[in-house]
């Protein structure tokens, strides 16, 4: 016999051999009575954000197709003018780094961005639209396998060409750059990554109802995942964004930037995903930067 | 028949099933209920489209090991592939002959996805196609894991002298 046989043998009697419990039905069908009716909430939850996903889909705009470096990119410029069908409850958050690899309901969430010249706090909603998202400030999407994320983000490094590899600590923070303070500046600073390539140059645009500057890049990712580390965007007060969900090394990460001032302050919107993923990651990704509303400095 | 009582009637049909595939998959019981709890109850959700399918139970099987890679991704981003597995006890000097005793613990001492793609491969009988669509990654990805495996395994067969008795040494 041999080990493929064994193993077969094996695998079949320790399976006839464990003590099978009785089945729970009801406490089953509760749990997916009740995954079925917080999906539910959270979509109804998201009303300002479903509206304005609404609104560009009267208007004809189209999502950013899968893989395409060169895709004209299009912005969802918030109107006001469409008021949501049901009454917005109040945002959720992420469970953050008391549960990072938790797996959360599609929703409206609020992010902590940053903070303003008074320090007053930014923060942004954010609405995502399907399972598959891991709640941290700057969250994750994985679907089979395939990751990417989008967010928000005041930055206060970037990372240096002698290491841009995490985690943040002596050696990233000996190399790290000191993000600028106004906007255009920073896009620069952006497109001069360390193992970065400009898709899309930086351009003038509108986004989240303010002037915006538009960057896209791919990164080479050369850090190791073997070695616990993943190539650092950027890092703000609230962490560092990571991009390098994977388990070989080497890749590449598509990484779409959008650059505006919140009351004095510049901030980063963005989404990522690894080049060449299924193009229903990138529209979830998209989707969700799109969906980020600037919550008002008096609220 | 509402999609209630049916998806009823299929859970107390194939939970035994079901469940002895969660726990070769997670090694433990425990984990193995919450597994299938879990996994069942996404199945659901989208039961009315399930329901149609020609294999369901297939389908939620495939759900089971996708949920547990989906569990675990993060973990897996550091996980390092186990180079030593542990030593068996032989216990008695009627172990020459490799059984169930011997070889599940070896397996349980896999990395969960290597285990995963083992228990897919042997137990479920699916290629190798099919395990990657339903752990979600290339089908590079599962012959590598399986290498890994069964180098692991073999590796450590050899440790405990028994080797030669699966002609494998």
């Amino acid at each position: 016999m041999n080990l493929d046989e064994q193993l077969k043998a094996a695998l079949n009697l320790e399976a006839e051999m464990v003590q099978t419990p009785i089945p729970d039905t009801q406490h089953v069908i509760k749990g997916g009575q009740d995954r079925r009716r917080r999906r539910n909430a959270m979509w109804a939850g998201g009303g300002v954000a479903a509206a304005l996903v609404l609104v560009a889909g009267l208007f004809g705009i189209t999502q950013l197709d899968g893989d395409s470096d060169s895709a004209p990119y299009v912005t969802v410029t918030p109107t006001g003018s469409v008021s949501p069908s049901v009454t917005p409850s109040e945002p959720l958050t992420f469970p953050g780094q008391d549960a990072p690899n938790r797996e959360v309901d599609p929703g409206t969430y609020r992010l902590a961005v940053g903070q303003r010249l008074d320090t007053s706090s930014i923060e942004a909603d954010l609405t995502v639209a399907r399972q598959g998202w891991i709640g941290q400030d700057l969250p994750t999407f994985e679907a089979r396998n395939q990751y990417g994320g989008a967010g928000a983000q005041q930055i206060n490094f970037l990372p240096g060409k002698a290491d841009h590899c995490g985690p943040v600590d002596a050696s990233w923070e000996a190399a790290r750059r000191t993000a600028a303070t106004n906007v255009r500046t920073l896009a620069d600073q952006f497109a001069r990554l360390p193992n970065g390539t400009v898709l899309q140059p930086i351009t003038d645009t509108r986004a989240f109802g303010r002037d915006a500057l538009h960057l896209r890049m791919r990164i080479h990712d050369d850090c190791d995942p073997a070695a616990g580390t993943s190539y650092i965007v950027s890092e703000s007060t609230r962490g560092a964004l990571y991009i390098g969900y994977k388990e070989v090394s080497a890749q590449d990460v598509i990484v779409d930037l959008l650059f505006i001032d919140v009351d004095g302050t510049p901030v980063v919107a963005f989404y990522w995903h690894q080049q060449g993923v299924d193009p229903a990651l990138v529209a979830e990704v998209t989707s969700a930067r799109d969906s980020i509303t600037f919550v008002p400095a008096t609220e | 028949m509402g999609l209630d009582d049916d998806f009823t009637e299929f859970v107390e049909a194939r939970w035994p099933a079901l469940f002895r595939l969660a726990y070769l998959l997670t090694a433990s019981p425990t984990a193995a209920e919450d597994l299938l709890q879990s996994t069942l109850e996404k199945a659901y959700v989208k039961w009315s489209r399930i329901h149609t399918m020609e294999h369901p139970e297939a389908y939620v099987r495939r759900m089971l090991a996708n949920n547990l890679v989906s569990n675990r991704r993060r973990a897996w981003r550091g996980e390092q592939p186990t180079e030593h597995l542990p030593e068996i006890d032989h216990g008695s000097e009627e172990m020459p002959a490799l059984d169930r005793a011997l070889l599940w613990p070896l397996v349980c001492a896999l990395p969960e996805r290597q285990r995963a793609v083992i228990v897919l491969r042997y137990y479920e009988d699916l290629s190798e196609h099919e395990i990657a669509e339903a752990l979600g990654c290339a089908p590079g990805t599962v012959k590598s894991q399986t290498f890994s495996a069964m180098k692991a395994l073999r590796r450590a067969l050899t440790a405990t002298g028994i080797g030669e008795a699966v002609g494998e040494a």
